[in-house]
């Protein structure tokens, strides 16, 4: 069986900085992959390299077998991935429901192209749905400005799910969700995505979260993978323990004196 | 819902009907001459969702009403019909070629490049000996189907072919608008990084948009041909495509509605303001401009009280 994504000594540099320093990893379908690692380790790199918005410089990216490494992002959506960003990725002047809407028709076999009013029943029943699992359906006619950040998040990833992606990336879906709603904000894009037969790869600072809804955990550091495992696995390596979560920790004392 | 849509359509096309014959013809010709317009501004309109102002309409407006001005020496009749289809066309095939080369900018580089290039159109007209040069040509009245209408009849003729065009593009547009196309081009003009990670297409898109605002601005400067009966260089000057703009502003994007009453206000405006004050009516203009941006930014289409006549938004955009 051919992986759901294969990545293969991806690298990628930005003059002296190595983002991404022959990368490779596969994740078969019905995956549940967390990405850890500090600021700059490599991970949004890692995320836009897969999504298409950065170019490797070496080495081969597969989707479901097929090599979409000089694909656009429009192409690789179209063939299945669907992300989330850590800013949200939303269109401010269209309600809660027209942005899930517009993700569905856009995206849709030539569902741009049709004519008929972008509302109709089978996308309303769809858009309403998705915003009701996860949550949104008291935003639905607000305005993205007019939605509590946690919400702008899960509507992002709303949007993300509107794709029907195969391999659905979340970049930090927890940053600038408040620590009480960070569980519940987890449990919901994760059921949801899961209950729809969807592979997850997420990026995340939280161990807790880490821990609790991810199977399998790959840690950067410098553009490297150091690691790769059970999340308890990887949190137990020694090398992820001084450089990461030392890390980590320490960006957390530093978070706090400020 | 549906039906009502339709029962507002008729009482328009009715209200046309006895306008056109009830009106004296000194009122027909402004409306005309503003519902032609007020094509090109839908135009605009439609590019503008896109998030773009096109500085440049008048190229498109000018070809069409320079092709109307061709129709009689090409087919040896001045069929009013065979001028507009003609007019549209030639708007949208120079707007299907220059379009893959201006949708690539943003912003103030596209508002830019399509005055520039509208330029390079004006100053072609002035040098083009058999378009008549910086003179322009005369565009014989039109006939309707073998009809040749006299008196007072030409202007109402022209007024129900401006009217039928008006309605027309305006049920056209509307749809096109709340379908999944106009929900796609607001879309692009909210947020294009989002709309590529949804897999869409942004350039087709944006062409289309492009295209249909250059075919919409032909027929519009066709049928202006045929009202006015000449068409000289000036007609494709910036100044020109500048009224389009103004119009837009005055109208906003989110009304199709808007879009008429905007350019019959315009109109309105420019036929009161040159006869009462000749030498001052760019400061009336000016003035209610800055009224319209202090009191709705988003133009005409976003007042409340507007939208209570006229709840046919151009799609979702509250």
């Amino acid at each position: 069986m051919t992986d759901l994504l294969s990545v293969s000594g991806v690298s990628k540099r930005f003059g002296a900085v190595v983002a991404a320093d022959a990368i490779s990893m596969s994740a078969g379908s019905g995956s549940l992959i967390s990405l850890i690692g500090a600021n700059g380790a490599g991970k949004t790199t890692f995320v836009n390299i897969v999504t298409g918005y950065l170019k490797p410089d070496e080495g081969m990216i597969a989707l479901g077998g097929q090599d979409i490494t000089k694909l656009t992002p429009r192409e690789i959506t179209r063939l299945g991935v669907g992300r989330s960003f850590q800013i949200p990725q939303l269109f401010s002047r269209l309600t809660a429901l027209h942005n899930v809407i517009a993700a569905i028709t856009i995206c849709g076999d030539r569902g741009w192209m049709r004519l008929a009013r972008s509302e109709r029943a089978d996308v309303l029943d769809r858009a309403r749905g998705l915003l009701d699992r996860l949550g949104l359906s008291q935003y639905q006619s607000h305005l993205p400005k007019g939605m509590p950040g946690g919400a702008r998040k899960l509507l992002d990833i709303a949007m993300a799910l509107g794709t029907d992606p195969r391999l659905l990336i979340l970049d930090e879906p927890t940053s600038g969700v408040s620590i009480d709603e960070k569980f519940s904000t987890m449990d919901t894009v994760i059921e949801t995505a899961r209950t729809e037969g969807r592979s997850i790869i997420f990026v995340e600072h939280d161990m807790e979260l880490v821990a609790r809804y991810s199977n399998r955990c790959i840690a950067f550091l410098d553009g490297r993978i150091i690691a790769d495992g059970t999340p308890a696995g990887v949190m137990d390596d020694p090398e992820v323990r001084s450089r990461v979560l030392g890390q980590a920790l320490g960006q957390a004392v530093d978070h706090a004196d400020a | 819902m549906m039906r009502a849509t339709i029962l507002k359509w008729l009482a328009a096309a009715m209200l046309a009907i006895v306008a056109g014959f009830g009106l004296p013809g000194w009122m027909l010709l402004p409306l005309s001459l503003a519902l032609a317009n007020a094509l090109v501004v839908l135009g605009l309109v439609t590019i503008i969702r896109t998030g773009g102002v096109s500085f440049g309409q008048a190229l498109y407006f000018a070809a069409g009403a320079y092709a109307a001005g061709q129709v009689s020496r090409l087919f040896n009749s001045a069929d009013a019909f065979a001028a507009i289809a003609l007019g549209g066309a030639t708007g949208l095939v120079i707007a299907a070629i220059l379009a893959p080369l201006l949708i690539r900018f943003r912003g103030i580089f596209f508002a830019m490049l399509t005055l520039a290039v509208s330029m390079v159109g004006y100053g072609f007209l002035l040098n083009a000996g058999w378009l008549g040069g910086s003179d322009g040509m005369s565009v014989p009245a039109p006939t309707y189907l073998g009809y040749a209408p006299q008196g007072v009849w030409v202007t109402r003729s022209q007024f129900f072919l401006c009217a039928a065009l008006a309605l027309a593009a305006g049920f056209g547009m509307m749809a096109l608008f709340r379908s999944s196309f106009g929900l796609a081009t607001l879309a692009i003009g909210q947020n294009e990084i989002r709309v590529e990670y949804l897999g869409g297409p942004i350039g087709t898109i944006m062409w289309i948009a492009f295209v249909i605002a250059g075919g919409l601005a032909g027929v519009g400067g066709a049928a202006v041909a045929l009202i006015i009966g000449h068409v000289e260089p000036e007609w494709m000057f910036w100044t020109r495509s500048g009224e389009f703009v103004l119009t837009a502003i005055v109208s906003g994007s989110t009304s199709v509605v808007a879009v008429f009453v905007a350019a019959l206000f315009m109109e309105a405006l420019h036929m009161f303001a040159t006869d009462m004050f000749p030498n001052m009516w760019r400061l009336a203009l000016g003035l209610i401009l800055l009224l319209i941006i202090f009191v709705a930014p988003d133009g005409l289409g976003s007042i409340r009280a507007f939208r209570r006549f006229t709840t046919k938004r151009l799609g979702p955009s509250p």
